[in-house]
């Protein structure tokens, strides 16, 4: 009886997903009135106000205006950001006007999730990896020094580390470029989602290797203050397995050593998925950071501008697409968890 | 005559829905001020010993019925009363470890209590009730005080709170198994301190046990309980020697008594079948709740609730199997524990 | 050696002093005394600066900018002429400063919504059990970037701290839910009310002294979330800008390019004092979750 309860789990975590994006989207409605006045007509007439184009600053104020809607009541406000929300229209950016939000976004993230998520894979498989092997019962004691250093880099936020690296790979060995994603030469073209198919002719050639080339630095940051974080999780999961019943009798059977291990590897490599959303969301956080720092032309890049420029709407979706990814991935994963693990059942949660 | 705890038909039911279980089934009992005994409550793991006594101890409030202190309902005590009614009724739990705080050394379940209820005038003689207390059970004083509880073994745990008890000198003391965990040599020395709280200092004993071979002795009278329910009551002698109800038969049979002419294991053990339960759970309180693993059920058995048949003037049991007996009420229960009680 | 101390009765054994006693513990429990020592080394480098600097060389254009270390600034100077020495020793603690006021704050807070949770149980537990997973899942970072972009630069030192908490408290609400339903089971409950023991010094003298290494190593995590989510706040440039704090020297640092100057002590003093500073908050918390449940001890 695998499904056992399997519905009822899924309206909880589907509740709670709903429950996230709401929260989301509210706290996005309620945040620009709690200041006095309208900051995103603020932004528009400081930005535009006594340049050129009154025809830009007219139909955006109008624009926003009416997106707005600040004269109605409250409540058909909200409902008016509701529906629109939900149907897609996040507005237009005001730097870049007449670039819909939604649009600028889809095209920074895979520059994001290009860093984000190999950082991720990467960190995952080679700290539950590190991990698997502390806990092999006749390791050289000299590998368990390699502990608390991996736990001094978990401690350490990817920000700092990707500081350090630029420092020391970039400047000081001049081996990766210093800033940006490609070189300023390189006038990038996104690929149309039709068109993603034809994606595999982008992978190779110069373009990119240049593209490699600069995300090996920041994915590398990413990536080395997740790893302790893998390997203890790791560690901690094959020490449990180790002590468990099923694995004393197996050893009793006379198992040798190296099929008991691959006995707990596997076990204890499940759980471990169950830290794959939360470590995504780790990244994702750091990743803007990290982009804002490497001058990367991601999401964070667009954050950065946008928090410079006051470009508000971008500011928002920002914050409403990252969460709602984050809280789809976590609920993904949730529900697909019981299904690969033999020992977890939907009604036990 | 002054009961000093009586309960009235309680009922405790826990859980909704698919899961209710009635940890207890209509029970009643009494025991008097004037006459203090010790009354063994006993039946297998889940049979509602606990829930009993954490009633008795106002932890729990029964679903239906009263459990009374002294005439009050304790369900219904102000916080005034219940105070004093804390002081007068103590415990000794099981698990010698679960009943201290670890982060605090084990004087403080001695000195606390004196302090809050106001025994002993000064320090020094709060001092010397403890360390007379400590000695009555056996323990150095110097060796258990200002110690943290895990530095403490088991035993010696489970002899500091029958100390405490020693020292608060209650009207009325729940021991929850006290001697199960601890190691046979223990228990005598524990059972016979419990002996000595009731003898010499009149306290009455609710004294709760798995194990009927500890019972046997010190108590007064026996209930024995099924599911919540008694299924034999009344002299504890009797109860034990000569069984009169199939579950007590089985109870008695199980254990491997130390003397070898006594034979054990040869009552039939019935495993339930699934409908068996089935019918069990449809039943609720309207059947005998043993008829699922009793060597002599009988169809009646699945569709009446057997009540309290007189075996003996002094012991019931609630099986047709003694149909014709005079039939007592349950409300009698403390009557027919006043008379063994002497 | 051994045959030595083992002969001696327990009895006549001098009492082991407390030092020794702790010294002995940090031995078992390494994060905690090497993140204590931290502590003191810092708290022992502040007041030393203390002595030394003038609080007003901290601010832009107070010395000559982009100096190396040299006699007179021992740290150098950044480019906008801040001594990074006096940075060093007032700005460490002025993040602190906000993760502490963010972690106590935030704390509080889930400390009683933990407790009211467990404690009232039924819908007002249900409720907030919802909450506590919507703020749990929600990533905090994300609106903290929505609501600091709204503020400006306006926000001072405390503002920043209570933004921070709003999203601090959802993890210690949860654990101290969870741990006071487990501890109110416990027999020594039942124990404590038999000592004549109220509710209120139920919890205050039998829960709480049991909770405290949690909320202890809680506290400082929370902390180490804040500093960061201030540290990343102030990269983005939406911390205040005008205080030496060491996110403000990151954002300056990152923006002016000190690294393609080659101002490698622009870069140094942020970066080790940060990496300092999350390093010794994740081991005394690691090291006091060890201390709260012993059960994690590593049997070796
Ligand atoms: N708090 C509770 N919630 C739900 N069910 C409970 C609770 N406490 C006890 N029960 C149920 O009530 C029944 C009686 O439990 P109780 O603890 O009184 O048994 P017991 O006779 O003391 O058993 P043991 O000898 O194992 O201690 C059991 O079926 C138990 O599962
Ligand atoms: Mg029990």
């Amino acid at each position: 009886m695998k499904l056992k309860g399997f519905w009822g789990f899924f309206g909880r975590r589907f509740l709670l997903f709903i429950l996230v994006v709401w929260s989301a989207v509210t706290i996005n409605f309620i945040v620009p009135r709690l200041a006095p006045g309208n900051p995103i007509r603020q932004a528009i007439i400081t930005r535009y106000g006594l340049t050129a184009d009154q025809s830009v600053v007219n139909s955006l104020v109008i624009y926003y205006e009416g997106y707005f809607g600040l004269n109605d009541p409250l409540y058909v406000q909200y409902f008016r950001f509701l529906k629109n929300t939900f149907s897609g229209d996040l507005g237009f950016s005001i730097t870049a006007y007449p670039r819909y939000v939604s649009d600028m976004i889809l095209e920074k993230i895979l520059w994001t999730l290009q860093l984000v998520l190999p950082a991720t894979l990467i960190a995952s498989v080679i700290g539950s990896l590190l991990g698997a092997i502390f806990a092999f019962p006749r390791i050289p004691k000299a590998i368990n020094l390699v502990v608390p250093l991996l736990i001094l880099f978990s401690a350490i936020p990817a920000f700092l580390a990707a500081i350090a690296l630029i420092y020391v790979f970039a400047y000081k060995l001049d081996l990766f470029p210093l800033v940006g994603a490609y070189d300023p030469t390189f006038v990038p073209h996104i690929i149309p989602i039709s068109q993603w198919a034809s994606l595999p002719n982008y992978l190779h050639g110069p373009t990119f290797q240049q593209i490699l080339k600069h995300s090996i630095l920041p994915i590398a940051a990413l990536a080395v203050v997740q790893l302790g974080g893998w390997a203890l999780g790791m560690r901690g999961m094959m020490v449990t397995i180790q002590g468990e019943d099923y694995m004393t009798f197996a050893e009793a059977k006379g198992l040798t050593d190296g099929r008991m291990f691959s006995y707990t590897v596997r076990n204890a490599l499940l759980p471990q998925i169950t830290g794959f959303g939360l470590a995504l969301s780790g990244a994702l956080m750091g990743g803007i950071l990290v982009e804002s720092i490497f001058g990367y032309p991601g999401i964070g890049g667009l954050i950065n501008g946008a928090i410079a420029a006051k470009d508000y709407p971008v500011i928002y979706a920002n914050s409403l697409i990252l969460i709602t990814m984050l809280a789809g991935v976590t609920f993904v994963l949730d529900l697909i968890y019981p299904l690969i693990d033999p020992r977890i059942s939907y009604s036990e949660k | 005559m002054d009961a000093i705890l009586e309960l009235k038909n309680v009922t405790k039911i826990f859980g909704s829905g698919h899961n209710v279980v009635s940890a207890m089934d209509d029970i009643s009992l009494r025991l008097d001020a004037d006459k203090p005994g010790i009354i063994t409550v006993a039946g297998e793991s889940g049979s509602g010993k606990t829930t009993m006594g954490n009633m008795v101890l106002g932890f729990l409030n029964p679903t239906s019925g009263k459990v009374m202190y002294k005439g009050n309902d304790i369900a219904k005590m102000s916080s005034k009363q219940r105070f004093i009614f804390h002081k007068e009724v103590q415990a000794v739990f099981q698990d010698p470890f679960a009943a201290y705080n670890p982060f605090y050394i084990v004087d403080r379940i001695l000195e606390l209590p004196l302090t809050q209820y106001k025994l002993g005038k000064s320090a020094s003689e709060k001092k010397e009730m403890i360390h007379n207390a400590l000695q009555l059970v056996g323990l150095r004083p110097a060796e258990v005080l200002g110690r943290y509880p895990h530095q403490l073994s088991g035993g010696q745990r489970q002899r500091i709170v029958v100390a405490r008890a020693l020292l608060l000198r209650p009207s009325l003391l729940v021991a929850d198994e006290p001697v199960s965990m601890v190691d046979a040599s223990l228990r005598a020395n524990l059972l016979e301190s419990i002996r000595k709280l009731n003898r010499d200092l009149r306290i009455s004993v609710l004294y709760i046990t798995h194990d009927l071979t500890t019972a046997y002795h010190i108590s007064d009278a026996i209930m024995i309980l099924y599911r919540g329910s008694v299924v034999e009551a009344g002299n504890e002698e009797k109860v034990i020697k000569n069984p009169s109800h199939p579950y007590t038969r089985l109870l008695i049979d199980s254990i491997p008594w130390p003397d070898i002419t006594m034979q054990w294991g040869k009552e039939p053990l019935i495993e339930p079948s699934d409908a068996a339960m089935q019918r069990l759970i449809m039943g609720g309180s309207q059947i005998c709740k043993f008829a699922p693993r009793c060597p002599n059920v009988m169809e009646q058995c699945w569709n009446q609730r057997p009540p309290l048949y007189r075996v003996d003037p002094d012991r019931v049991a609630a099986c047709f199997l003694y149909q014709g007996g005079d039939v007592m009420p349950g409300e009698a229960m403390g009557d027919l524990f006043d008379g063994l009680i002497a | 050696m051994t045959v030595q101390t083992s002969t001696v009765q327990p009895s006549t054994r001098p009492k082991r002093t407390r030092l020794r006693r702790a010294l002995l513990y940090f031995k078992r429990n390494p994060s905690l005394g090497i993140g204590l020592f931290m502590l003191i080394a810092l708290i022992v480098f502040t007041i030393v600066g203390l002595f030394q600097v003038d609080p007003l060389k901290g601010y832009a254009g107070a010395v000559r900018g982009s100096q190396p270390p040299s006699a007179k600034y021992i740290f150098g100077t950044d480019g906008q002429g801040r001594d990074l020495y006096t940075v060093a020793v007032l700005g460490t603690w002025v993040t602190l400063e906000i993760g502490f006021i963010a972690a106590a704050v935030g704390m509080g807070l889930g400390v009683f919504l933990g407790f009211s949770s467990a404690y009232f149980g039924g819908w007002v537990d249900n409720i907030l059990r919802w909450v506590i997973d919507v703020f749990m899942t929600i990533p905090g970072f994300l609106i903290l970037i929505v609501l600091a972009a709204l503020l400006g630069g306006r926000v001072s030192t405390e503002g920043t701290g209570l933004i921070i908490a709003l999203f601090l408290w959802a993890g210690p609400a949860r654990v101290v839910r969870s741990q006071v339903l487990s501890l109110r089971e416990r027999q020594f409950v039942q124990m404590a009310k038999l000592n004549g023991l109220n509710d209120m010094r139920i919890i205050f003298e039998e829960l709480f002294p049991n909770l405290l290494p949690f909320l202890g190593a809680q506290l400082i995590s929370a902390v180490m979330g804040a500093v960061y989510s201030s540290a990343g706040l102030s990269i983005l440039g939406l911390g205040n800008l005008r205080e030496p704090q060491l996110g403000t020297m990151l954002y300056f640092m990152t923006t002016q390019g000190a690294v393609v100057r080659g101002m490698w002590w622009w870069v140094a003093v942020p970066v080790v004092l940060l990496c300092w500073l999350f390093v010794m908050l994740y081991l005394i918390s690691s090291g006091m979750d060890e201390l709260a449940n012993p059960r994690l001890r590593r049997r070796q």
